[in-house]
């Protein structure tokens, strides 16, 4: 059996020269450039000419595309290489989809986006200006002792650098804790959109010290789509230096040893511990249900011994298959470690569209244990509030839900909004308790974590 | 725009609609929301605002609803002033079409991913401006709710297959 070469992706289209209109067939030679072929009669032109324009058909459209010089003429046997001057197209779309994308067309934005320094407080320039200046001194200075330490033995630099985060790293964390109070000063009483319009700013201006700590590269770029995805929560249960470089290294750890940070190791170890509080007495197996579970690294505190997994069932929920997968591979792991298997099934769904579902009981079933860490801080009143009420419809009789959420007077608010373009809906005492005031039966208490950044609302059924 | 005073109250309320789907729905709602939200202690640019986020909201729930499905379906419009938060919420009959769901959780949560809507607005106007324009999917109305109205856009889906699409705002002067 032969199979015949499948011919690359062309477009059949016309180069307009001098008023003529002559046929081509091109194919995509780079994203920014393409090859073209004359289709004409012995049509000759020699490099450097200039096409007034490209033009081609599309769904009975004519389509026309700006100044195009050749860069190269064809020979026989290899096409030309035409590329643009006037713009800067994508050739691939071009060619494969038939789609024209001018990469240079956002440039008529740029405006908008420079007018957003306008309203930017004075005191908060110089704040950023002095920011500025001082990342640049300290990331100058640890560059060079690493480029001293590189010359060295790997066992030797790593002690000097080990050395020098010592020395050197309580006092830059200091600098940065104090240039987070002034921040934190500047912005009280700001309005919502003075703090959207400051935090634009900022990053803008300290784009390239974000990008240069994995975690607020991280939090910031979110290639999950979204903010909180398993990897950050894993930098943060990992609470260790990361990256190569010392000021890399000082930049990743410093927001990962904020109290926001703390308050996410501490809820870590908090659920267990009121999940085994919540057990005596109860039927087993406890089943038990965690929503927007992410790595659920909980889970080694919840299973510790062959008895926890004969008399506990997880079902871990979550919209995101890659933090399941984590979820999973630590089940996994726990089984192998404790040498018995664990009853745990994944749910991969968003609790937005799960809600849709009128008899979700018969989905996920009932539950004596339900609680949900890192949820509820990115959902509205009205959202939380239904989502509340289908959870507590799981709930067994007697049956306990534990609902996490950022207090308003969070320590890293303005760290993780400005720094790292984290934002969150936080909520007062009296707000979590509202959200558990039109349950029927229930009783709600509202407890805090050590750092008194974490909130934990605790929802009871009645037996 | 006028300075707001550092502390203020709003006063607790409640504006309710049911609406048949049709294009002149969100003209009609835009004079009474603005007038409800003037009327519970925002201030005139943010009952501008939240009245164009009610026009926002239903003009989509008229354009996307699943109106096919029954002929009886309405639009429910609620506003609602309680604590912090001033909240618009549009309720339609939505189709039972998970891969389109999962885009709009997607697109909210991306657009909350911002700590400025601004940058969502800009980010999606780059790409916006290097793709040939699509009728209706320009994607933007949700982030001018966002970026203009300084909304929090969210929603969920109701077990008799109702799509809640909401707006939160938070006004200034109200922080604990």
């Amino acid at each position: 059996m032969t199979s015949a070469a499948v011919p690359p992706p062309h477009l059949d289209a016309a180069l307009e020269h001098e008023g003529q209109r002559v046929p081509v067939r091109v194919t995509t030679r780079g994203r920014l450039s393409l090859a073209v072929t004359f289709l004409g009669p012995a049509t000759t032109f020699a490099a450097g000419t200039v096409f007034s324009r490209l033009v081609f058909e599309r769904d009975g459209k004519e389509m026309a595309l700006s100044r195009a010089r050749l860069t190269e003429a064809p020979r026989p046997g290899a096409a030309g290489v035409l590329v643009f001057v006037d713009d800067v197209y994508d050739c691939a779309a071009l060619v494969d989809e038939g789609q024209v994308r001018n990469l240079l067309a956002f440039f008529g934005e740029l405006p908008l986006v420079l007018a957003q320094r306008e309203q930017i407080s004075t005191e908060f320039r110089a704040f950023v200006a002095d920011l500025n200046y001082d990342l640049t001194v300290y990331k100058k200075f640890f560059d060079q002792q690493d480029r001293v330490f590189e010359q060295e033995p790997p066992t030797v630099a790593h002690a000097a650098q080990h050395a020098l985060l010592a020395r050197a790293g309580d006092e830059f964390f200091g600098y940065l804790d104090r240039m987070l109070d002034r921040l934190a000063e500047l912005v009280q009483g700001f309005t919502p959109e003075q703090h959207e319009r400051h935090g634009y700013y900022f990053r803008q201006q300290l784009w390239p010290f974000i990008m240069g700590s994995a975690f607020m590269q991280r939090t910031n770029l979110k290639p999950r789509g979204y903010a909180g995805d398993a990897q950050m929560m894993d930098m943060i249960y990992d609470d260790a230096f990361q990256g190569r470089w010392v000021f890399n290294k000082l930049m990743h750890k410093h927001p990962i040893a904020h109290p926001g940070a703390q308050a996410v190791r501490n809820r870590r170890v908090l659920v267990p511990q009121m999940l085994h509080a919540a057990r005596v007495g109860r039927p087993t197996p406890l089943r038990v249900l965690s929503v927007a579970c992410g790595p659920a690294r909980e889970l080694a505190d919840l299973f510790k011994a062959p008895r926890d997994c004969a008399e506990l069932s997880i079902t871990l929920l979550d919209q995101d298959d890659e933090a399941l997968q984590t979820a999973l591979s630590t089940v996994k792991g726990l089984e192998t470690r404790l040498g018995t298997r664990i009853e745990a099934r994944v749910v991969n769904q968003s609790v937005r569209t799960l809600l849709k579902e009128a008899d979700l009981a018969a989905r996920l079933g009932r539950f004596h244990f339900i609680y949900t860490m890192g949820l509820f801080d990115y959902l509205t009143p009205p959202v939380a509030r239904a989502v509340l009420e289908r959870l507590y419809a799981l709930l067994e009789p007697g049956g306990l839900i534990l609902v996490g959420n950022y207090h308003v007077s969070n320590r890293s608010r303005y760290y993780m909004a400005y720094w790292l373009d984290w934002a969150l809906y936080y909520r007062t005492e009296d707000e979590m308790l509202e959200m558990a005031r039109r349950l029927p039966g229930a009783s709600a208490t509202v407890s805090f974590d050590d750092s008194r950044c974490q909130m934990f609302l605790r929802v009871e059924k009645p037996s | 725009m006028a300075a707001r005073p550092m502390t203020r109250q709003l006063l607790t309320g409640r504006l309710e609609r049911t609406l048949p789907p049709d294009w002149d729905l969100a003209k009609r709602v835009f004079d009474d929301s603005k007038r409800f939200f003037l009327e519970h202690g925002l201030d005139a640019d943010e009952a501008y605002a939240m009245a164009m986020t009610s026009s926002e909201l239903l003009e989509n729930a008229v354009k996307y609803g699943d109106w096919s499905r029954d002929a009886a379906e309405q639009i429910t419009y609620l506003a609602e002033i309680e604590g912090r938060a001033v909240t618009v919420e549009v309720q339609s009959p939505v189709a039972d079409d998970p891969g389109a769901l999962r885009k709009l959780d997607d697109q909210i949560q991306w657009i909350r991913g911002f700590q400025s809507p601004f940058e969502a607005y800009v980010e999606r106007l780059k790409l916006l401006s290097s793709q040939p324009y699509r009728e209706g999917q320009s994607g933007l109305g949700l982030i001018r709710i966002a970026y203009e109205a300084r909304g929090l856009v969210d929603f969920y889906v109701t077990p008799d297959r109702r799509l809640a699409m909401s707006a939160v705002y938070q006004p200034s002067g109200l922080f604990p």
